[in-house]
């Protein structure tokens, strides 16, 4: 009841959340900020916009993601419309004698320098004497003009200002090599759903822990943060709650047990997530940045910062929970029956999966790039038709698209110089570098409770890497340690049921009451993430950077 | 083959007999100048030969080229049957000739000739007979005579077997029309017996099982009185005079409520959910029941309140809902009870009109897609059986849903058709029914219809009829100008006029 | 988000009254509408697509007068706006043809047959509504706690994907 009233309510808010992001867009257009480009001006205007329809969410996240890249191609590269029907304002000279010309005095850019324009866009500069001049015109000689010269009056436009890419450059975001290293885990773990691997895996896995209601938490959180850093957060926890809810309905109602495990499996799910690089989309926000600006971080390095991280929180996680929420009961059982698939296209699956995840993780060894091997299962899987029509058709696409617009919004800041300009207005040379970590966590956590994690890492990321990019900070690492932290404090962020997919899910069993959540969610981020300071402070320096 | 003559002059048909006679009664002597003849000739005297009994002379199927001449004895002819065996189909006498169809057309012999008794017979081949003109012209004389004879004899006895015949095709068919009257006979009577045994025992089960669901009906009423009253009781509990009044007023109005329909409530539910945003649609469903003006007098109730006055609002309903249906069920074996009466309780002085609207009560569900239209004014009652009515009556309707299928109307009505008879119409919007069916449509076993009898209680329309006759009254049918079939039971009024009994 | 309704039709005032009241756990999700005739459903079925809201399940009981449960269903059945919608046929008393004819022709998904109990009745509509939230596409976590959580929970993991993004 509460539910429906909201959503027929829902219509009013959703227009102003799009009237609101119009006119932010807008906004910056009629101001001048110092040491902005126009072209700056235009990605703030689509940054706020960005951030207002991710926030608000008039329209689906994923549909946001393609406007910023759409209206990146619209305003920002050379095939736009705005480049293709802008023109520099010019004036041809006047010839005097020989190769004397009487040129307009604001086309005079320096003392003895004129811009000529190569194609309406660009110019190049040609030096000229100056041998006369009154209040409007000035006489320059110059053996380089002609009368078929077009010279530039306005040496301030916003079309000399700024290189202006091409489309390509916000096309590539989405075939990033990030994306692709998505799209290969999203292929694996989509066959993985097909088989019944993961389910398989499960009972495995859980069989060795027994039936002592603390044994039994710990293997549920095992296994779906093990699973969750391989595959999507949201199916591994779907699929954890097809386990749990029977356990659950033969519980006493009053059995506090039932909360516990029920926010074990989203918890877990949330912090698997970090371990690997394909965890989930924030971590390849960070990566995808990062490459931008050509540093690259192999998916056995990214496990080696992040999995001493998630263990350690899953360990407090699973301590808080049996403590806060004890078991009634001495005995839990689980149905762990069931088989593995052993059909030939099963085989197949297990061989590919076991070969990419040991290639991904010997990066080091052999030095493809995770985004190379990540090609191996989809182009394996579906040309053995393990995967097939439909299972790519069911692929989660608009997640893939949804990093896509967060790494081409990163793009655009840095190339305007957005980005920097941003940086600027804050002190943060007062901080130190610490500071600035720790800033950033919290900023990441606090906002990704409220909103995707994948868009908060997308708001987030450029700043921070401009900021270890203009030097204002001392260590050297703290580039790399900036976009990490920020993915980090993104998963952390689960206080509330709409925070990630996997609270979703388990609040929506009925389960456990939004309170329970809240309070486990913030216990967990303000102990994880000082955790995460700490070693982003002592461990994370070894294993990047220089 | 020219048979000899079977009857002996004293033993002719009278009527064939002064035709025959001229020749019959020449032929023993003609039968002995044959013989004399023959023994007086020294070539024939050898031809005159003795068969003894039991010998074949013929064999059907064989060439013989003899003719037999007989003189003394008697020989049997046997032709075979096509059923098998053989059956005797003429007896030769002396005078007669065996073989003389052979003769004449030069087929094999006919029948069987086998001699009954000691035979004397003159054996000619058939060579010495064709010659016998010349050789013997006094002989073939008499022979000539012998068979004109014969032939004579024979066209009469195929007159007389003809008449015989057709007499006898005359009682086979009378007899055989005799047999199937009593076979249809039998057959309703069996029925009407098998449909009285239904009958009686459905009345024995029904008045075993209403005494059986009364008894927890009548607790359940009870009950309901001793409920009713602790509720009250109960009720006088509740702490603060206002309050008290207020619950009253909910309790009261639930036990006197009537559940609006769908519409009413709908509109409610909307006014309500209007009213109060903030109230659960499940609460609100159940306030709609609530008659408004008694919400009305309590408008700005809180929330908890309304949980509370709803509880005692529905108690009421509930109540009155298990009094009204309890209520139900009691009525519903009372008429179930008349209906199927145990047994046969003989005629009585009945109002047909009872009988109609108990089998309307029991057809009631089956009646459900049908519009019924009663018309039923006062009219004398008649003496009848009132069980056995009811089957006409089941039939009647029944027989009008089917012919109705989906949907349609049905019509009832009752009056005086005379001075002393009264009717019932039972009349559908069928297609009616057809001319060639019209006199078939009472036969037993007679329909048009896939057999099935949803209630096991009717057994068609003759079973129908045969009652109504019982009770000295007409089944009939016919078309209304308009379509659909009007079936109409006429019956004779008690004496005594109408109206004053029920 | 448009409701997505539970339609009761059934002439019986007392049958209606205990239906709707059965369903109230489910109510909080999924709105009862109760209508006593085939002409009154197919008006609401209207009124409830004007409001751009939809029909998930009904309820139909078998013998009514005018248009039957059976003919309604199957004059439903030939609506593509009604697809996916799930269709009970309520029953007192069936024949083996009406049977037939209702699987057959009116695509009933069940049977339910008079008189029911509570549990049963909500089970039956749980298990239906799961199946044509399953079936529709929507996002399952608002009505997971009302249906077959597991089966639900199966949907979400085959399907890796919930509305609330990522």
């Amino acid at each position: 009841m509460l539910r429906n009233t909201q959503s027929h309510v829902m219509n009013p808010k959703k227009t102003f959340a799009l009237a609101v992001g119009l006119a932010l867009f807008l906004l910056p257009l009629f101001l001048d900020f110092e040491g902005l480009s126009l072209m700056g001006h235009i990605t703030l205007g689509i940054f706020l916009l960005a951030a207002v329809f991710w926030i608000l969410e008039p329209i689906p996240i994923y549909a946001t993601s393609l406007l910023v890249i759409f209206l990146q191609i619209v305003f920002l590269s050379v095939q736009g419309p705005l480049y293709q029907l802008s023109e520099v304002p010019s004036a041809t000279p006047l010839p005097v004698e020989g190769e004397v010309w009487e040129i307009p005095a604001a086309a005079l850019q320096e003392e003895d320098a004129v811009l000529v324009l190569e194609n309406g866009k660009q110019a190049g500069v040609v030096p000229v004497t100056v041998t006369g001049s009154n209040a409007e015109t000035v006489t320059v000689r110059s053996d380089e003009l002609s009368t078929e010269s077009r010279l530039v009056i306005d040496g301030d436009h916003w079309l000399l200002d700024f290189e202006v890419p091409s489309y390509t450059v916000y096309l590539n975001a989405l075939a990033n090599p990030i994306i692709i290293l998505f799209l290969g885990g999203f292929v694996l773990a989509g066959a993985a759903v097909k088989y019944q691997l993961d389910r398989n895996l499960t009972r495995v896995i859980l069989r060795p822990f027994g039936t002592k209601p603390a044994r039994v938490t710990m293997g549920l959180m095992l296994v779906t943060a093990t699973l969750s850093a391989f595959m999507s957060n949201t199916a591994t926890t779907a699929m954890m709650m097809t386990v749990i809810i029977p356990i659950v309905a033969q519980l006493d109602p009053d059995d506090r047990y039932r909360i516990g495990v029920a926010l074990a499996i989203p918890f877990a799910a949330n912090v698997g997530g970090i371990a690997t690089p394909i965890g989930t989309p924030p971590n390849a926000i960070a990566i995808g940045a990062l490459q931008a600006h050509g540093i690259q971080i192999a998916f056995g390095t990214w496990m080696m910062l992040a999995v001493p991280l998630v263990v350690v929180i899953l360990f407090f996680v699973w301590w808080l929970l049996l403590r806060v929420y004890p078991a009634k009961g001495e005995r839990i059982v689980l149905d762990l029956s069931g088989r593995f698939n052993v059909s030939g296209k099963a085989i197949t699956l297990y061989f590919v999966f076991g070969l990419t995840v040991l290639l991904w993780v010997s990066e080091a060894w052999h030095g493809l790039s995770s985004s190379v091997v990540a090609f191996f299962p989809i182009v394996a899987l579906t040309a053995f038709r393990v995967v097939e029509i439909d299972e790519i058709r069911n692929l989660p696409w608009e997640v893939l698209w949804l990093m896509a617009g967060g790494i081409a919004l990163g793009v655009a800041m840095q190339d305007t110089g957005l980005a920097e300009w941003l940086i600027g207005l804050i002190r943060w040379d007062l901080m130190g570098a610490f500071v600035v970590i720790c800033v950033f966590g919290f900023v990441a956590a606090g906002l990704s409770n409220f909103i995707s994690n994948t868009v908060a890492a997308s708001l987030l990321v450029p700043l921070a890497i401009s900021l270890g990019v203009s030097g204002m900070l001392a260590d050297a690492a703290s580039l790399e340690i900036n976009a990490i932290i920020i993915a980090v404090g993104a998963s952390l962020g689960m206080a509330l049921p709409i925070s990630t997919p996997p609270n979703a899910i388990a609040m929506s069993t009925g389960m456990l009451r939004t309170p329970d959540m809240a309070r486990m969610g913030v216990i967990i981020a303000l102990v994880g993430l000082p955790v995460a300071f700490v070693l982003a402070k002592f461990l994370w320096p070894l294993l990047v950077g220089n | 083959m020219c048979t000899g003559e079977t009857e002996q002059t004293q033993g002719s048909d009278s009527r064939g007999h002064s035709r025959a006679r001229s020749g019959s009664r020449e032929k023993p002597a003609v039968v002995a100048e044959v013989r004399r003849l023959a023994e007086a000739s020294p070539e024939l005297s050898g031809l005159i030969q003795t068969f003894e009994a039991g010998r074949p002379l013929l064999r059907e199927g064989e060439y013989r080229d003899e003719v037999f001449c007989l003189l003394e004895g008697a020989v049997t002819l046997y032709k075979k049957a096509p059923t098998g065996g053989r059956i005797a189909v003429d007896s030769i006498r002396p005078g007669d000739l065996v073989g003389l169809l052979s003769y004449c057309t030069g087929n094999p012999n006919f029948v069987d000739a086998v001699v009954e008794s000691p035979v004397t017979a003159l054996t000619l081949s058939f060579e010495r007979f064709g010659s016998l003109a010349e050789s013997a012209p006094e002989l073939y004389e008499r022979l000539q005579t012998l068979i004109r004879d014969n032939l004579t004899e024979r066209y009469r006895r195929m007159v007389v077997l003809h008449l015989k015949l057709a007499t006898l095709n005359a009682t086979l068919e009378k007899e055989r029309d005799e047999l199937r009257r009593t076979v249809l006979e039998l057959e309703r009577t069996r029925s009407r017996l098998v449909q009285q045994e239904k009958m009686a025992v459905l009345g024995s089960l029904v008045a075993g099982l209403a005494h059986e669901i009364n008894n927890p009906a009548s607790a359940v009423l009870r009950s309901v009185e001793y409920l009713r009253e602790a509720f009250e009781d109960v009720l006088k509990q509740i702490p603060g005079e206002v309050e008290q009044g207020t619950a009253r007023r909910f309790w009261e109005s639930g036990m006197r409520a009537q559940l609006p329909d769908t519409v009413t409530q709908r509109s409610r539910l909307e006014t309500l959910a209007r009213e109060h945003p903030k109230l659960p649609r499940p609460l609100l469903r159940r306030l709609a029941a609530v008659p408004p003006e008694v919400l009305d007098l309590e408008s700005g109730i809180e929330t908890e309140n309304v949980a509370r006055l709803l509880s005692v609002f529905e108690a009421g309903l509930n109540l009155q809902i298990i009094q009204v249906s309890s209520e139900r069920i009691r009525n519903l074996v009372v008429h179930l009870k008349k209906y199927a009466r145990p047994g046969t309780q003989g005629r009585q002085r009945i109002d047909l009109r009872d009988g109609i609207r108990e089998t309307l009560l029991i057809l009631r569900a089956a009646l459900k897609r049908f519009e019924v239209e009663l018309d039923l004014p006062e009219i004398p009652g008649v003496y009848a059986d009132p069980g056995r009515l009811n089957q006409v009556w089941t039939n009647l309707i029944y027989n009008a849903c089917e012919a109705m299928g989906e949907s349609g109307r049905l019509r009832i009505a009752c009056g005086r058709a005379g001075p002393c008879r009264v009717f019932v119409d039972v009349r559908d919007s069928g297609p009616g029914v057809n001319e060639e069916i019209k006199e078939k449509i009472f036969q037993p076993n007679y329909t048009t219809k896939e057999q099935v009898n949803h209630f096991g209680l009717g057994l068609g329309l003759s079973i129908s009829k045969d009652i109504v006759s019982d009770c000295n009254g007409e089944l009939t049918v016919r078309n209304a100008p308009e379509g659909g079939a009007i079936f109409r039971v006429e019956l004779p009024a008690a004496e005594g006029g109408g109206g004053e009994e029920t | 988000m448009e409701k997505i309704y539970i339609l009761c039709v059934d002439d019986e005032p007392d049958v209606l009254r205990a239906v709707a009241r059965d369903l109230a756990l489910l109510e909080e999700a999924f709105p009862v509408e109760t209508a006593a005739s085939a002409d009154e459903a197919k008006a609401l079925i209207g009124r409830i697509q004007e409001s751009r809201d939809e029909l998930g399940l009904i309820f139909c009981d078998h013998v009514m007068p005018g248009q039957n449960g059976v003919d309604l269903l199957i004059e439903l059945r030939g609506r593509l706006d009604l697809d996916l919608m799930r269709r009970v046929l309520f029953t007192g008393q069936a024949g083996h043809e009406d049977t037939v004819d209702a699987i057959n022709r009116a695509g009933i998904t069940h049977y339910v047959a008079k008189p029911w109990e509570r549990e049963e009745l909500l089970q039956v509509a749980r298990d239906e509504l799961t199946s044509y939230i399953i079936a529709s596409g929507r996002d399952p976590l608002p009505y997971m706690r009302y249906l077959d959580q597991e089966r639900l929970a199966e949907h979400v993991h085959r399907r890796n994907r919930t509305d609330t993004g990522q």
